[in-house]
């Protein structure tokens, strides 16, 4: 007997271990999204990251950024007032990619290394293959963009110990650039030609706000188009107002008509109960062109209003509402009223605050919907001022070619007031409804 | 003032069920008036036109004098205690209980030396921020009826307010109920299935059956004289017993006779058989468990009021014993004291008290005495 106690608690601890084990299992397979965006939004430069494996925090060191480019071809893409262009590519076979033409004693020549998206580089390291005794003088600079060079990035020393090393490391605080420029100056008294081998850029990565920044950075033009909150705010803002609204009236209204539909007593109840249902049997890509066509009528393309009429009020929050309604005690109303509320009354008092858990679920859900909604808003909104922020997102994808650091970072800013709604309503949808003061 | 006057009051559902039929009754002001009745014979549905819950389907109502039939209950000055008290969940026990007033446009001071008073009255004070969840199940009642009090509606309904209640604390509930109706002096109209709460409470006592009024009066006019069966049978514990026989003369004396049972009546009583007709019929013969007595201790009696049986189940419930008899074909229930012991299979000698004997008619179901 006792012995099959024992038993007994140990399968109840090995099913609670799998059991939580399992959930834990499923909590991190969810979490794995929400981390990389969180983590790439962090990460400055997270471009570089996407092409090769995927990086999960936005903290690294060493050999990265350029890396790619390290061995890589400098190809000479001409002549620019008297500079040479070149540019990187990523082959990283070749050892010698590069030579100089031949350099006359005293001669400098400057070349510039387009190096793709702007990078960002805690040390350039330039590597030449023979005699270091025969090594060039070497100056950095970094461009950021084009025609603005950052001088405090420039480095003209050259460690001598670093010499024997047949490399020149060169020092750089943490600059993000675009194109490197890099005079080459022959010291010597007899020409000379250098074999540049590899250029790698060092890069020491912390979490940074930068990505953030860029996307709130609210320019002058911005200003312009978009008014005081800038680009980013203005989508933001639209968004955070339609699902707002939205949100309020399909309480209201979902609330209101599931009152009548589960207490109500009126002809045709039932059938315009089911009405509603049928209703949600209806795709919305069927009612899209209608809906489309009624708006261009009224003349509400390309505001928010064309946002807001169609989406007042749902067949689902009626039926939820409804359904929750109905299993609220009828005696309560009949208190209510004979405590002296009228109709209305009744489902201010009573009603509204008892329903408070399926209300928060319908807001939460509501607003999830209506926050994230895109095909819609696509479709009637053309005007940059009046985009959400789903469309805006999308935009930013087409128009910096994948910034995924900004990207991010607006998507992570953009899941705020989701967070925010449900951390204020989910104590409403755990907690209970206790019908107590009731006895069953 | 507090007077409520029903005139042929019926009531048909939605889909046909007659809930009651041809309701009359003048309550007058602080009356308290009873209406008991089995499952589903429309008590509640009475007390909810009354209240305006529920839509008179036709007839009068009249509250104070004033027809009130189209009234709704926000108007009609009638507090209701519910079953299930209903009271709200989401509010403490004082904005339950100042909820009425507050929608009322009371000021606060009033309010809150109203709600006050009636949590002293209720003993209450102490769980006056609680909320409802938090009560036990006497609080929740005494909440529900404070409720009602802090309104001083002209009248008061309860409908079945102790069913959720253990024995003791309905008893207990049940004097302060009495206690209550004694202090406020208002008109109560109380509904029960419960005929001790009805004979305990009641001022007039309305039994229904089956949405049909069988008879009015107070507890005693009901227990000593029911009108029909079913009240007989429905007031006073344990039920009458009912034997069906029939009713002859021998000689001067009218005799009631069936299988195992002999017995004369009262001269009276056999008057009235006698005028009424029943003389040579069959009919019910009824008298209550308390009515039937030993033999031992009435050694005297006469032996036309004897009746013999054996002893088929003792029910000793410690004040008494309750036995049933079998009689003939017949199974009686009699209440016998606690202080004589009965073996099962005993031949057992019974007498009636023939002066508190009902024959009520066989096909009417009336009470002829
Ligand atoms: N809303 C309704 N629609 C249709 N019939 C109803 C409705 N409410 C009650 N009835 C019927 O009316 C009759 C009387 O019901 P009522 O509730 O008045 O009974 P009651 O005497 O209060 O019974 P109980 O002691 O069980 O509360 C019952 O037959 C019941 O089925
Ligand atoms: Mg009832």
């Amino acid at each position: 007997m006792n012995e099959e106690g024992e038993l007994h608690k140990l399968e109840k601890k090995i099913r609670s271990i799998a059991l939580h084990l399992l959930l834990l299992l499923g909590a991190a397979t969810m979490l794995v999204p929400f981390w990389w965006m969180v983590s790439t939004s962090m990460t400055e430069n997270a471009n570089s990251e996407l092409s090769n494996p995927p990086r999960w925090t936005p903290w690294r060191s060493g050999n990265r950024a350029l890396a790619s480019a390290s061995g890589a071809t400098v190809k000479v893409l001409g002549k620019k007032g008297g500079e040479t262009v070149v540019a990187l590519l990523n082959d990283g076979r070749r050892d010698v990619a590069w030579a100089t033409r031949r350099l006359q004693p005293g001669e400098t020549e400057v070349l510039l290394l387009d190096v793709g998206i702007s990078t960002m580089f805690d040390r350039v390291e330039i590597l030449f293959p023979g005699n270091a005794e025969k090594l060039p003088k070497v100056a950095l600079d970094f461009c950021v963009e084009k025609g603005k060079w950052d001088t405090t990035a420039r480095i003209v020393a050259l460690p001598r110990e670093l010499r024997e090393k047949r490399g020149v490391f060169l020092l750089a605080p943490r600059v993000r650039a675009r194109f490197i420029k890099m005079i080459l100056e022959n010291p010597g008294a007899s020409p000379a030609r250098f074999f540049l081998a590899e250029i790698r850029a060092h890069e020491q990565l912390k979490p940074t706000l930068a990505n953030y920044k860029e996307v709130l950075k609210v320019t002058e033009r911005d200003k312009e188009i978009y008014g005081f909150l800038g680009r980013f705010g203005r989508y933001y803002a639209n968004s955070v107002f339609v699902a707002g609204l939205l949100t309020l009236t399909n309480l209201f209204f979902c609330s209101l008509a599931g009152y009548a539909f589960a207490k109500g007593r009126f002809l045709g109840r039932e059938f315009l109960f089911y009405g509603v249902l049928a209703t949600m049997m209806v795709p919305g890509q069927v009612t899209m062109i209608p809906v489309y066509k009624l708006m261009t009528n009224w003349k509400l393309l390309d505001s928010l209003w064309a946002l807001i009429l169609p989406g007042l009020t749902g067949a689902y929050g009626v039926f939820l509402c409804t359904q929750f309604i109905r299993a609220l005690p009828d005696s309560l109303m009949e208190a209510a009223r004979m405590d002296g509320c009228s109709e209305w009354r009744v489902y201010w008092e009573v009603i509204v605050p008892l329903s408070k858990p399926v209300l928060a679920t319908l807001g939460i859900l509501t607003f999830l919907f209506q926050f994230n909604s895109f095909l819609w808003p696509l479709i009637m909104i053309n005007d940059e001022k009046w985009k959400t922020l789903p469309l805006g997102l999308a935009t930013y994808r087409q128009q910096y070619t994948a910034e995924w650091g900004n990207m991010m970072a607006a998507a992570a800013i953009s899941i705020i007031p989701i967070l925010i709604v449900f951390i204020v309503l989910q104590k409403y949808v755990i907690k209970s409804m206790a019908h107590a003061g009731m006895k069953e | 003032m507090g007077s409520v006057v029903l005139k042929n009051i019926n009531k048909v559902y939605e889909g046909g069920v007659q809930a009651v039929k041809d309701f009359n009754l003048e309550i007058e002001d602080r009356e308290f008036i009873v209406l008991v009745g089995p499952s589903g014979c429309g008590k509640s549905t009475t007390l909810r036109m009354v209240a305006g819950l529920e839509e008179i389907s036709s007839g009068e109502l009249y509250i104070d004098g004033k027809l009130c039939n189209h009234v709704p209950p926000q108007d009609r000055n009638i507090a209701m205690v519910f079953q299930n008290y209903a009271l709200y969940p989401h509010k403490t026990v004082y904005d339950n209980m100042a909820f009425g007033l507050k929608m009322r446009k009371f000021d606060r001071d009033e309010i809150d030396k109203r709600v006050k008073q009636a949590a002293d009255m209720l003993g209450l004070r102490h769980v006056l921020d609680r909320k409802p969840a938090a009560l036990s199940g006497g609080q929740r009642q005494r909440v529900a009826v404070g409720r009602a009090i802090v309104r001083q509606p002209s009248v008061f309904l309860f409908d079945e307010p102790l069913s959720n209640l253990d024995a003791k604390l309905r008893s207990q509930m049940r004097t302060e109920l009495s206690k209550l109706h004694t202090r406020l002096q208002t008109t109560m109209i109380y509904v029960t299935h419960d005929q001790l709460e009805a004979m305990t409470l009641a001022d007039r006592i309305v039994v229904l059956k089956d949405g049909i009024t069988q008879q009015v009066g107070t507890p005693l006019e009901i227990y000593e004289n029911p009108a029909t069966i079913f009240v007989a049978g429905f007031i006073g514990s344990p039920p009458m017993n009912f034997v069906r026989g029939r009713v002859e003369t021998a000689g001067e004396a009218v005799r009631f006779k069936t299988s195992g049972i002999d017995v004369r009546f009262t001269p009276d009583k056999a008057k009235k058989l006698q005028e009424e007709g029943y003389v040579g019929k069959e009919v019910i013969f009824g008298i209550r468990p308390q009515e039937i007595h030993d033999r031992i201790f009435f050694p005297e009696a006469s032996e036309d009021h004897v009746v013999r049986g054996i002893i088929d189940v003792v029910e000793p419930v410690g004040s008494e014993t309750f036995l049933q008899v079998s009689v003939g074909e017949n199974l009686i229930m009699a209440r016998m004291s606690a202080s004589e012991k009965y073996v099962l299979e005993r031949e057992l000698e019974l007498v009636f008290n023939m002066d508190r004997v009902h024959v009520f008619d066989i096909s009417t179901e009336r009470a002829v005495f």
